[in-house]
């Protein structure tokens, strides 16, 4: 009977205080939650670091990158047999025909759109974290914060327009502020920033955000300001209001900075595994020959046996553009014709049958079915010997010394002075570009034609740097079919002219019905 | 809450120990034997109970059986087996002397009078109300069976089981009634033992060759088929709603085998050989050498092309082989009236039918049942332990570009040889080299590249059961899983795979452990005859730890340390670790009624709450009401044709729990996604990873079940037919969100499914003459899903297409008003024939529609124009979904003599199957990189040049009819060895011997992803084998 109780007792027990356990707080062990982070600077730096490491979603190799060269005639990505089809994404982006609905849009500009809109996120979140907390340099870390919010903005806008502009950290639908809201957003945030970053760092903190970095910001959106101002319509753009002259005043800024800027004497040294040391470079994206940290550019250019891990063969150049080049201008050096070659060893490649030669060729002919070899390379960034994989540490340049000065040669030219422009240019970029026999621009031609001249310039020295298409859409030609159609004329026409603007991909306006899609799509 | 619940029970536990236990009256015993009323042969392992009371015993091996200490008079004694008829009979017991009663029982197929456990507890299968399929292992267990979802297909109607692939010890796909889930899981609930198993992939992801690495294997793979008891499966909500939140997806309640009657021993051993049943069928060396050459001379090809080489290589041929498996069972049992145990040992080696990998296990069992305090105690002790070692090969079901085995089996040159001798004079694998790094031989890397992985698991629970008097029990339930996962990995720079990193070594550690209490209270008072009543209340308690650790060097100087030493690699790759935590704490409560066994009615609530949704959302309740009504007990039927007719109907609201622990919070890592360069130098930076949804909640599904039981001529043909409607709302969707967002997606509740569905079931006893017994029984099922809403999304992409040229490429879109499942692309009407038309010669042409839409963008009218060689998005239609309309089992078993036979054949029919392996690798384009291609274009018209467009060309008819199993026996007794053997087996058997389909790829029953949305994508399966086996089965 003893015994009995006992049990009776023991079980009674257990059941009776087994339900006590009904706590579900949930405390992540290897995570951690903003509310108890971010509260010294060392922490403040890693939250700033994760917004610079955003930048990677931006520069070479980005969605944002590919889908602004491949759609203008820098770069093309043929269907080569089975290979690069694809859905059918490259062609789409390459012949804009893109809607909101494309495979294009769908798999490039939409993962376009997240990417650059993480960065703002990032930026809020820490930015938000950081408003109870002090330490030495938070007024620099705020500033860079705030420098890199508006450079994400720059992006944006440059592809979609109008966007909403925010900065708190709450997630939900919002309505678009104009595209003219958006660009004196970005432009009051970079004045506001300036006064708190440094003219340079050391060479410890080199990459991070200084003055000269916020004065070829704002360079750059003076010089479109016509565009990004201005308002697309299904008939094309409503040209805003110029800002020639503050475009040439932010450029003189950084011309004239005791940061010391100057143009590097070998040119292909901006794009080197150690072009961190050039001194032309304003603001650049960081890479390291580091698993996950590193440039992987030409992978998505060489043939398969040019490198080490295996190339992936995809992206060349269009004949045109290749051809427009002077055949002694040192820059058009970057390009690959003829027999490959394998870029460690410098010995002769093969096709992936591995016996039948490569050599590049520069027509592609039908770019839905191009063979292995067609089309012209480019390797902007030549190899880094100590490459880890695909990660290559050769920084990307937002902005160099060169573009500066054709900046301002450009607003010069528009404000009546082609002679001066030209003057500028051959002191500086085609006079580094043609060392032995100079080909300087004319000092007599007219604005018009200097015009052109700029816009060649630009391509020379700019090619693969994401500017062709700003430049194309800045001169009213983004949409027109490339110039030696049709030999090369990939692009079916007529674009309709509102394609300056890329499609809101029709995933966002679900996910974002207060969003208004841009005119035309 | 928690603190009034508390004392509100102790306040009941303090009235209730008040309660007198009860008096001594005096006693005498029941002794005797129970036959097959058709054979005449003894009947072991039946119980025979004292109604009103718990004495009882189970008969021994020659059908005897003596209950001691029955209180004198007159009592009711009922005799219960599974498949046999269960009399109730009265009998006098004499005090101090014994009662002698025989019993001949009649064979029943599918009895209504089998008790069926039902989650904590067990019902009469008469009582139940809900829907519940029961498979007993001895009917079931028939071939090699590496787990329990093997023994399920084709067995229950309504349960679909879809092996990954032919993979040694691979997993399964089980859906019951549908899938109720997009993004989370659509397991069902697996309970051993009355302990629900938390199912996770024990092992980490491998390495992979430069592709997704293989499917993960079967977590039930640590239990051996051979100890299971029975199997009940729980289908509608009525039935699972006492297991609430986990329970949307369905329940698997396994009992396994526990200690009966004196001692005995059972050794059973297995061997098999499997080989393939069909190959893909690839160009040899000589075919594709005319190939070549006639394309060069045809000026398709460039005259200056290379020569081929001269090997001839089978490369399908020669990776594939015959394969054996062995599988060894050793148990014993006995004991006590107070004690009894099963022990159990089991060693289970399969190799695949693709060279060089394979699946072992080591596993061993214990239970052990003693009773105390006059039977008033009962404890209960389940022990499981298993070690499994899976060898895996290096192959791919999804990526792209490069891969393993597969990819390049297909790849791979035919006019390659295997193996070449080098400059030194060493016979090595032929690589193409450098060149061609997209390709490796198939062979090399099937054996170069290794890839175990170990299980260890422990699974035991401990149980007490009192009577706190007769008809009030309280149960204790306490149980504990830790599995621990190793997956090693070594890429020797000897294979092209692992010289990019000079040798890759890669060893994680994954660990799984959970905590599982439950106490229940089951009030079971004695009514007058016809009325009973039972309430169960319980609580439970669960908690779940997962660890992960892993680390990967590269750079070895030797391959022959394998993964075994990390550090001699010179370069190491930072290690990762992760921990988290999420627990289920729940209240239930279950009340049966009935009525003079005509009317039935069941109600259930429990409510649970989850550690892991947002902060007011973690509790949820989940009810659920059925009743049934046996017609055939109204005077009005007792004419009828039916011995047995019931109608039945319930309803339940049930849960998927489907969210990772923290899905609410946002957090911060310090993942690579956050590291940046400063300087030279990486800086960890810290940032938001995911999105917070601080009103995250449960999925629920709501089920309708309506139902009717029938037997007739006295039940020799029994069966079910059923209709129901399933609706889950607040579907857990990882959906875009509105940026800015730290990521571009969150989980969220979003969207509502549908299933609708018939089953019908029906077993006979065709024959039924001493030694000439044969049974047969059919299953049926069709289910229709619906996706209702889906939010404010119009469309949701799937199904990722695999291949080189793919990207971007979905094969599915879950749409509403369409169900999971649905293929969408363009329709493919053929392929330019006009020489003289360059922009469509030799290309794939496709339907070109003209889509209006208005000014919302709807779409107003879609107007068939032509053909286009480009489909564009208004061209993509739907073309099919890969759900069947029915699925179809059938099965005989008997006996003549000592000679049995039984036969099991699977039927789905109506789905669409993508062979992506064909849309890939069915190219001659392959040439122009000098690979090999499927032997089915070589007549093709579509044009070397032409890229692999996904369209409806690749869609298939998934439908078959497969000759699942075919066993055939001869029993017989070794009495020269051993006084008392009994029932020695030998069997020949043979599994997937037949296969009826027009399916061109290796086999329709296709699985892709883990158990998620996408359905029948076919992208280089791991063949499934044909498998002949034959066993020998020994008792004592």
């Amino acid at each position: 009977m003893m015994t009995k109780s006992f049990g009776a007792a023991a079980v009674l027990t257990v059941l009776a205080l087994a339900p006590a356990c009904t706590d579900l707080t949930e405390v992540p062990s290897s995570q951690i939650t903003p509310e108890n982070f971010y509260q010294n600077e060392t922490q403040a730096i890693g939250g700033l670091a994760s917004v610079y490491a955003q930048l990677r979603t931006s520069g070479a190799s980005s969605n944002y990158y590919e889908t602004s060269e491949i759609s203008t005639d820098e770069m093309v990505v043929p269907v080569r047999g089975q290979n690069w089809f694809d859905n059918g994404q490259w062609l789409d982006i390459h012949r804009q025909t893109f809607t909101p609905n494309s495979v294009g849009t769908l798999k490039l500009i939409d993962p376009a759109w997240n990417d650059l809109f993480t960065g703002v996120a990032r930026a809020n979140i820490v930015l938000n974290a950081l408003s109870n907390v002090t330490f030495a340099s938070k007024a620099t870390v705020v500033a860079e914060l705030r420098t890199l919010r508006a450079f994400y903005y720059f992006m944006l806008m440059d592809e979609f327009g109008g966007l909403p502009i925010v900065t708190d950290v709450e997630i939900k639908a919002r309505p678009q502020d104009t595209r003219d809201s958006v660009f004196k957003f970005i432009e009051s945030e970079l004045n506001a920033a300036r006064p708190d970053l440094p003219v340079t760092w050391p060479a410890t903190m080199n990459g991070r955000m200084t003055q000269g970095a916020v004065d070829a910001i704002l360079a750059s959106l003076y010089l479109n300001a016509q565009v990004f101002t201005g308002t697309v319509t299904t008939t094309g753009l409503q040209p805003g209001a110029a800002r020639w002259q503050d475009a040439i005043t932010e450029a003189d800024k950084i011309i004239n900075s005791s940061a010391g800027y100057q143009l590097a004497s070998n040119w292909r040294s901006n794009f080197t595994a150690n072009n961190y040391s050039s001194p032309e470079i304003i603001m650049a994206l960081k890479f390291a020959a580091v698993a996950g940290l590193g440039n992987n550019y030409l992978m998505t250019m060489l043939g398969y046996d040019q490198y080490t891990p295996s190339p992936w063969n995809g992206f060349a150049t269009l004949a045109e553009t290749y051809h427009a080049f002077d055949s002694t201008d040192i820059r058009r050096q970057i390009f690959l014709v003829g027999q490959g070659l394998n870029l460690s060893t410098g010995q002769p490649t093969t096709l992936a049958d591995g016996k039948t030669p490569l050599v590049f060729t520069d027509t592609i002919g039908d770019i839905t079915s191009a063979s292995e070899g067609a089309g012209i390379r480019i390797t902007k960034w030549p190899l880094d010997p100590n490459h880890v994989g695909v990660d290559a540490g050769n920084d990307y340049a937002y902005f160099r010394l060169a573009e500066i000065f054709l900046i301002k040669a450009e607003a010069m030219n528009e404000l009546g002075d082609p002679a001066g422009a030209a003057a500028l240019i051959n002191s500086t970029t085609r006079a580094r570009a043609f060392p032995t026999t100079p080909k300087p621009f004319s000092l007599a031609l007219p604005q018009a034609a200097m015009r052109d001249s700029i816009l060649s310039e630009r391509l020379f020295e700019l090619i693969s740097e994401g500017k062709r298409r700003q430049d194309l859409i800045r001169r009213g030609i983004y949409t027109q079919p490339y110039c030696c159609a049709p030999l090369y004329g990939y692009k079916p026409g007529p674009i309709p002219p509102y394609k300056i603007l890329m499609p809101i991909p029709q995933t966002q306006l679900e996910t974002n019905p207060l969003l208004k899609q841009n005119p035309g799509y | 809450m928690a603190v009034v619940r508390r004392l509100s029970l102790a306040l009941v536990f303090g009235l209730l120990c008040t309660v007198r236990l009860g008096a001594q009256n005096p006693t005498g015993n029941i002794a005797g034997r129970v036959v097959d009323s058709l054979t005449q042969q003894p009947l072991p392992d039946v119980s025979v109970v004292v109604q009103g009371t718990r004495l009882g015993a189970v008969t021994q091996a020659d059908g005897s059986f003596v209950i001691g200490n029955v209180p004198s008079g007159t009592q009711f004694v009922r005799v219960r087996r599974i498949g046999f008829s269960s009399p109730l009979a009265t009998v006098t017991v004499p005090a101090g002397g014994t009662a002698t009663m025989h019993f001949a029982l009649e064979r029943r197929v599918a009895v209504l009078e089998e008790v069926v456990t039902t989650g904590y507890g067990t019902q009469r299968r008469l009582a139940i109300t809900g829907s519940v399929s029961t498979i007993e292992a001895s009917q079931a267990s028939v071939g090699i069976q590496p787990n329990v979802t093997n023994m399920i297909e084709g067995r229950a109607a309504g349960v679909q089981i879809t092996q990954n692939s032919g993979d040694p010890g691979t997993g399964a796909q089980i859906l019951i009634r549908g899938g109720t889930s997009i993004s989370a899981s659509n397991e069902p609930l697996y309970v051993i033992d009355g302990i629900p198993i938390n199912n996770v992939d024990a092992e980490n992801a491998g390495v992979g060759v430069q592709a997704a690495p293989a499917l993960p294997r079967n977590p039930m793979n640590m239990l051996n088929p051979s100890d299971i008891q029975s199997i009940s499966i729980l289908k509608d909500a009525a039935a699972t709603a006492i297991y609430g939140s986990r329970a949307a997806n369905g329940v698997v309640l396994i009992e396994t085998k526990k200690g009966v009657g004196g001692p005995s021993m059972e050794y059973e051993v297995q061997a098999g050989m499997a080989s393939p049943r069909k190959y893909l069928g690839l160009l040899n060396g000589d075919q594709y050498r005319a190939f070549i050459a006639q394309e060069v001379a045809a000026g398709v090809l460039p005259a200056s092309r290379p020569a081929e080489d001269t090997a001839n290589t089978d490369w399908e041929h020669v990776l594939t082989r015959s394969a054996p498996t062995v599988n060894q069972n050793l148990s014993f049992s006995g004991g006590s009236s107070a004690t009894q145990y099963r022990a159990s040992v089991n060693y289970f080696d399969q190799q695949g039918i693709v060279i060089n990998n394979g699946f072992r296990r080591y596993q061993a069992r214990l239970n052990g049942t003693h009773q105390a305090l006059d039977g008033r105690l009962r404890l209960g002790l389940n022990l499981t332990g298993s070690h499994v070692i899976n060898d895996f090969l290096p192959y791919e079901n999804t990526g792209g570009f490069q891969g393993g085995v597969f990819i390049n089996m297909v790849y791979f040159n035919p006019t390659h040889p295997i193996m070449v001798t080098d400059a030194a004079g060493t016979r090595v694998y032929y690589e193409t080299g450098p060149g061609a790094q997209a390709v490796d031989n198939p062979v090399a890397l099937a054996n170069q590249v290794q890839s175990k992985g170990t299980d260890d698991r422990t699974l035991g629970n401990l149980s007490a059961d009192y009577d706190i008097f007769s008809s009030l029990t309280a149960r204790i339930n306490i149980g504990a899983d830790r599995v621990a996962g190793d997956r090693n990995d070594y890429l020797p720079s000897a294979s092209p795979v692992g010289s990019q990193f000079n040798g890759l070594a890669q060893r994680t550690n994954r660990d799984n452990t959970t905590k599982t209490l439950q106490t229940l209270l089951t009030f079971h008072p004695t009514f007058v005859t016809g009325r009973d009543f039972e309430l169960v209340g319980g609580y439970e308690y669960e908690d779940y730890i997962f660890n992960e650790f892993g680390a990967q060097s590269q750079s070895f100087l030797t391959d022959a340390l394998g993964y075994n030493s990390l550090s001699s690699g010179a370069v190491l790759v930072p290690p990762f670790s992760s921990n988290s935590e999420s627990r289920l704490v729940s209240f239930f409560g279950r009340a049966n009624a009935s009525l003079n066994d005509k009317y039935f009615l069941t109600g259930v609530l429990r409510k649970d709450g989850s550690s892991t949704f947002g902060i007011g959302n973690k509790w949820a309740v989940f009810p659920a009401i059925s009743g049934s009504w046996r017609l055939s007990q109204e005077s009005f039927m007792r004419t009828g044709p039916f011995s047995e007719l019931r109608l039945r109907a319930g309803y339940g609201k049930v849960g998927n729990p489907g969210a990772p622990p923290y899905a609410s919070l946002i957090l911060l890592s310090a993942d690579g996604g956050s590291r940046y360069v400063f300087g030279e130098t990486p800086v960890t930076g810290f940032s938001p990873i995911s999105n917070p949804n601080p009103n995250l909640k449960w999925e629920s599904t709501a089920e309708n079940n309506i139902a009717l039981d029938y037997g007739f001529l006295n039940n020799r043909f029994t069966g079910s037919l059923e209709y129901y409607v399933k609706k889950t709302q607040d579907l857990l969707l990882t959906v875009n969100v509105p940026q800015p967002a730290v990521a571009s997606t969150r989980l969220e509740n979003v969207g509502r499914i549908q299933n609708k569905g018939v089953e019908f079931s029906l077993d006979g006893q065709v024959l039924n003459r001493p030694n000439n017994n044969w049974t047969a029984g059919i299953v049926f099922a069709h289910n229709s899903n619906k996706v209702l809403d889906l939010g404010p999304y119009s469309f949701l992409s799937e199904g990722t297409v695999s291949g080189q040229g793919q990207s971007s490429q979905d094969a599915q879109r879950i749409i509403p008003g369409e169900p999971l499942g649905t293929f969408y692309g363009p329709q493919f009407v053929g392929v330019g024939s006009n020489k003289a038309d360059s922009t469509t010669y030799g290309k794939q042409l496709f339907n070109h529609y003209v889509v209006t839409r208005d000014a919302a963008g709807h779409v107003t009218s879609r107007v068939l124009t032509g053909t286009t060689t480009q489909p564009q998005g208004d061209d993509f239609v739907v073309l099919g979904n890969a759900n069947p309309n029915y699925t179809l089992g059938f099965h005989i078993s008997g006996n003549l003599g000592k000679f049995d036979l039984s036969l099991l054949i699977n039927r789905e029919a109506g789905q669409k199957v993508f062979n992506n392996t064909a849309l890939v690798y069915a190219t001659k384009g392959n040439v122009l990189t000098d690979k090999n291609f499927l032997l089915s274009a070589l007549n093709d018209p579509t044009g070397i040049n032409e890229p692999s467009i996904y369209s409806s060309r690749w869609i298939e008819d998934g439908s078959f009819t497969r000759l699942q199993n075919v066993t055939i026996g001869y029993t017989f007794d070794l009495p020269r060895f051993t006084g008392t053997a009994r029932n020695s087996r030998v069997y020949l058997s043979g599994d997937n011997l037949l296969l009826f389909t027009g399916y061109t790829g290796y086999d329709p029953e296709v699985f892709t992803s883990a158990g998620l949305a996408t359905r029948g994508m076919d992208y280089l399966h791991y063949p499934r084998p044909r498998t002949i086996t034959g066993g020998l089965r020994v008792a004592f």
